[in-house]
This record gives C-alpha cells, sequence and structure tokens, in this order.
C-alpha cells in the first residue's frame, strides 16, 4: 500500500499563560505522535475532548504549526512549508470541518466557495463550472446548490458541499474532523456512506475523527485512541472494538455504550 | 427563517430618501441656488428673512439661502471624502493587522495608541492650526485623528473571523494574503465598519464644521457652515439669522444622517439577520 502520509513524532505544546516567557510552562497537547494512513485507508482518531485529536490533524493540515516532530506528505516534508511548497500541499490534502455552515464564507455561493481552489489555480471559468456541478453531483446535490448561499442549505446538504469542496482538487489525504459530530443520525449516516464510496471510488487515505465509538466499525480500516496529546492504543478496527488493551479504550467504550443505552 | 432583503430593509427607507435629499440638494447646488452665493449687495447687507431673500443676508449683502445650499456642498463633499478616506484607511489597516499579526501589527497599533491618547478635536486644531488654514488642511488634520477608530474596529472583527472554519478552509484553498484579505475579510467586516462610518457622518460634519468655525477650515469667500457661523458670530444679538440659518443646516443634515445611521445598526443588527417564524 503507498504510503501517503506520515508523522513522525510531533510535539506540541501551548504556553502557559500564567506564567511569564513563551517556554516558561510548556503543556504539551501532543506528546511525541506517530501514526501513518496509506491510501485508500481510514484511520480514526478516537478520544475524549480534549484528548489532543483535532490538534493532531490541525497540525497535519498545517493549520498549526508543529514544535517538534515531521510531517512526511507524498514522499515530501511539510512540517516548515510555506507559501507554494504549502498551496502544493493542499493540492494533495484537504479537510472537512465539523460545523459544515461555520466552513463556508457567509457572503459567498456554495459554489463560489466550492470552486475557490480551482481558481486558484487558474482554472478557466467553464471548465470551472463544469466540474463544480459534476463534484455538487456527485455528492447528491443538484448543480443548482452552487447559486445558494450556506445559511439557505441543511446542516447535511452543507456538510455535502463541504465533502465536495474537499475532493475538488482531487486529493490524496482527507482529514475529516468530526464531520459528522453536528449532524442527525439519519444525516450521519448517509455522509458516512458518500464518504467510505469515496474513498473506495478515489483510493484517497482518510484520517476521520470522532468521539462515537459507533461509527467506526462502519468507515475506519484502523483505530488511533489518544489521550493525554498521547497515543495509548492502536490496532485494527475489529481488534481494538473487539478486544481493547489499554484501560483507557475500555473505560472510553464503556461510556460510550452507557450513552447508547 | 431569513428575514426577506426587502422586508429587512424597508425601514431604512425613510431615512435614506431624507440622506438622498440632502445629498441632492448638494450634488445640485449651482442649479437651486436663487442667487450668486458670493455676490454682494451691501445695501441690503444684514436684511431679515423677507420675500427676496427668504433667509436673510449677511453683513455683505449676500443671500444666506443660496449660501446654505451651496455651503450643502463645500461640507458634505469635504465631511464624505474625508470620511471615506478614513474609513478605507483605517479598516484596511486594521484588517491587514488583525489578519497578519506581527511586527506590522504592534506598530500600526501602538502609532493608533498614540492618536487615540489625545483628545481628538484638541489633536485636530493643533494639527490644522500647523499645516495652516484651508478646508483640505482641515480634512487632512480631521484624518490624522480619524483613522485610528477604524483601525481598531476593523483589527478586532479581523482577529475574530481569522481562526473561523471557513478562513482555515480557504487557506487551504490555496488562497494567499491578497485574496483572503479580499475575498473574506473585508467583505465579512464590511457591515458594521459601514454602520460605524454612518453614525460618524454627522460627528465629521460637527468637526469640519467647528475647524471652519474656528477659522481652521474654509476660508472666505468660500460658502460653508462653519465659516458662515463664525461670520455671524459677533451679530448674535442683532442679526441672529446670521448664524441660525447654517446653525440649522448643520442641525438638521446631522441630525438626518445620524437617524440613519442608528436605523442602519439596528437592521444589520446580527440578533435580527434571522427569526423564527
Amino acid at each position: 500500500m503507498e504510503q501517503v502520509l506520515e508523522v513522525r513524532n510531533i510535539k506540541k505544546y501551548f504556553a502557559d499563560g500564567r506564567k511569564k516567557g513563551k517556554n516558561g510552562a510548556r503543556q504539551w497537547v501532543l506528546d511525541g505522535v506517530s501514526f501513518s494512513v496509506g491510501a485508500g485507508e481510514v484511520l480514526g482518531i478516537v478520544g475524549r475532548s480534549g484528548c489532543g485529536k483535532s490538534t493532531t490533524v490541525r497540525t497535519v493540515a498545517r493549520l498549526l504549526d508543529a514544535d517538534e516532530g515531521e510531517i512526511i506528505l507524498c514522499g515530501r516534508n511539510i512540517t516548515r512549508a510555506t507559501g507554494s511548497a504549502l498551496a502544493a500541499a493542499y493540492e494533495k490534502m484537504q479537510m472537512i470541518f465539523q460545523l459544515p455552515e461555520d466552513s463556508f464564507d457567509p457572503r459567498k455561493t456554495l459554489g463560489w466557495s466550492i470552486g475557490e481552489a480551482m481558481r486558484n489555480r487558474g482554472m478557466e471559468k467553464s471548465r470551472r463550472e463544469g466540474r463544480i456541478d459534476a463534484l455538487l453531483t456527485e455528492v447528491g446535490l443538484s448543480p443548482s446548490y452552487k447559486e445558494r448561499y450556506p445559511h439557505e442549505v441543511s446542516g447535511g446538504e452543507c456538510q455535502r458541499a463541504a465533502i465536495s469542496r474537499a475532493v475538488a482538487l482531487s486529493p490524496k489525504l482527507l482529514i475529516c474532523d468530526e464531520a459528522t459530530s453536528a449532524l442527525d443520525v439519519t444525516v450521519q449516516a448517509q455522509v458516512i456512506r458518500l464518504l467510505r464510496r469515496l474513498v473506495k471510488e478515489t483510493g484517497m487515505a482518510c484520517l476521520f475523527i470522532t468521539h462515537d465509538l459507533a461509527l467506526l466499525p462502519q468507515f475506519a480500516d484502523r483505530v488511533m485512541v489518544m489521550h493525554g496529546g498521547r497515543i495509548v492504543e492502536e490496532g485494527r478496527t475489529d481488534e481494538i472494538m473487539g478486544h481493547p488493551q489499554s484501560p483507557y479504550t475500555k473505560e472510553l467504550m464503556v461510556a460510550d455504550f452507557f450513552q447508547m443505552e | 427563517m431569513d428575514v426577506s432583503f426587502g422586508k429587512r430593509y424597508r425601514p431604512l427607507l425613510p431615512y435614506l430618501a431624507l440622506a438622498g435629499m440632502v445629498l441632492a440638494v448638494a450634488v445640485f447646488a449651482p442649479f437651486l441656488t436663487p442667487y450668486d452665493p458670493n455676490a454682494q449687495n451691501l445695501e441690503g447687507a444684514l436684511a431679515a428673512p423677507n420675500g427676496t431673500n427668504l433667509l436673510g443676508t449677511d453683513r455683505y449683502g449676500r443671500d444666506l439661502l443660496s449660501r446654505v445650499i451651496m455651503g450643502s456642498r463645500t461640507t458634505l463633499c469635504a465631511s464624505l471624502l474625508l470620511l471615506l478616506s478614513i474609513a478605507t484607511m483605517g479598516s484596511f489597516l486594521g484588517a491587514v493587522c488583525g489578519y497578519r499579526g506581527g511586527r506590522l501589527d504592534s506598530l500600526l497599533m501602538r502609532m493608533s495608541d498614540v492618536f487615540l491618547a489625545f483628545p481628538q478635536m484638541v489633536f485636530a486644531v493643533a494639527a490644522a492650526g500647523a499645516l495652516g488654514g484651508g478646508l483640505g488642511n482641515a480634512a487632512a488634520a480631521l484624518a490624522i485623528v480619524g483613522w485610528p477608530k477604524y483601525a481598531r474596529i476593523a483589527r478586532g472583527l479581523a482577529l475574530t473571523i481569522r481562526s473561523m472554519p471557513y478562513m482555515e478552509a480557504a487557506r487551504m484553498a490555496g488562497t494567499g494574503t491578497v485574496g483572503m484579505l479580499w475575498h473574506h475579510v473585508l467583505p465579512n467586516i464590511a457591515g458594521p465598519i459601514l454602520v460605524t462610518a454612518a453614525l460618524d457622518i454627522g460627528t465629521i460634519i460637527m468637526e469640519l464644521a467647528g475647524l471652519s468655525f474656528l477659522g481652521l477650515g474654509a476660508q472666505p469667500p468660500t460658502a460653508e457652515w462653519g465659516a458662515m457661523m463664525n461670520n455671524g458670530r459677533s451679530m448674535l444679538q442683532t442679526a441672529p439669522w446670521v448664524i441660525l440659518a447654517p446653525g440649522t443646516a448643520i442641525f438638521l443634515t446631522v441630525a438626518v444622517f445620524n437617524l440613519l445611521g442608528d436605523k442602519l445598526r439596528d437592521v444589520m443588527d446580527p440578533k435580527q439577520l434571522r427569526t423564527c417564524e
């Protein structure tokens, strides 16, 4: 399996504002996180709020800078990439955010936002419009949705539009940061089915963050459990879900079970 | 459900119509003046309002109605140009500072702190005095002290939206700094800036008129409301219409633009963007 992403020992800290000096008191939010994901593979990242899963993917997506470690995307080190190198990295890596409506500029139509990456790369208007129509159709929306504003569509439709934006440049890595958390159960299932189909058809790798363990068997090939900025357990989804080794994972599963009850 | 565009902005219409009337008077001033605003007639000096001179005449026998109408052009043009320049410059600098941060942000915001630390009008009087008389210099003096307010507001707004998911999505779409500012930051901070600017029109008219009143703005024989009030100052008891005519014009114009600003703020309040059926 072709390796798409390799994360080597990344560390991230936020300075404690109560003490003076940038490095005065380090609060590690990521403490030596390493993992990799291959083409066509879905890696689920789970853990409680504040365990560092969002920080991990935001660091991978270069929305935050890692303080230590390396991020290798399709063989290129993007840990300190800026300018055109970062723009090139974003052609290979896209993200879907938790709150679909907030991930679209409220003053732009969905079509404008979906076409933004293509426009930035100089694609001519007629080709771009055709591609936007095709992308919307692919995610189960009518091409007429490109004329709508984010507040004019439902959460599920907005997240579908967000998926179409994310796959517009045919990325190698798709990052889903709690992409289904803000949706109701039926819409959640539709979005998961859509993501599963896209991953299967395109062969892209996917990082799927969730705090809902029930979603993992449906979608993730492997699972990584995080706690306190560290990986406490990693393995195949059926192994982790069936025979968790770490006490924290067991605790997480019990909590999830009672939540479902 | 969203309130329709027309329904949402309908309460603005009466105020927009009034402001439009004031602006129309300023634009078409040369066609509306019954007499040449600068033509002197010493025989008819200080005539009280009458059938020939509806608002009376000043000490040089100039028709006050004509001068008030022509003065609207001077005052409003200068005020709107000044407002446009400080709102544009201040907002742009603030947006860049808020979005980019870093040393430029620190430098410009410390500069704005310095300007904000001075009482605005006192600083403007000092700057206008140093630059010399004239409407252009008075406007420049007010511009020097006016931009930090807009820069501060724009910076705060830009800081708020900088970390919004749609900004991160746009960055991941490969949009550069200029594109981010042009397509995402400025359009999303424009609403509150526009409301602030609308509320400031009245203040700027007053400040420009104030500088002219002190002799630091428009110079004779230019018809300008503040300067006209200064001319009538010594005759307040003997010929009050000389000062009342431009004074009333300032009062009405400022009232119209303040009301427009207030209403604009009301309709653009985010709490009114949506309402339940």
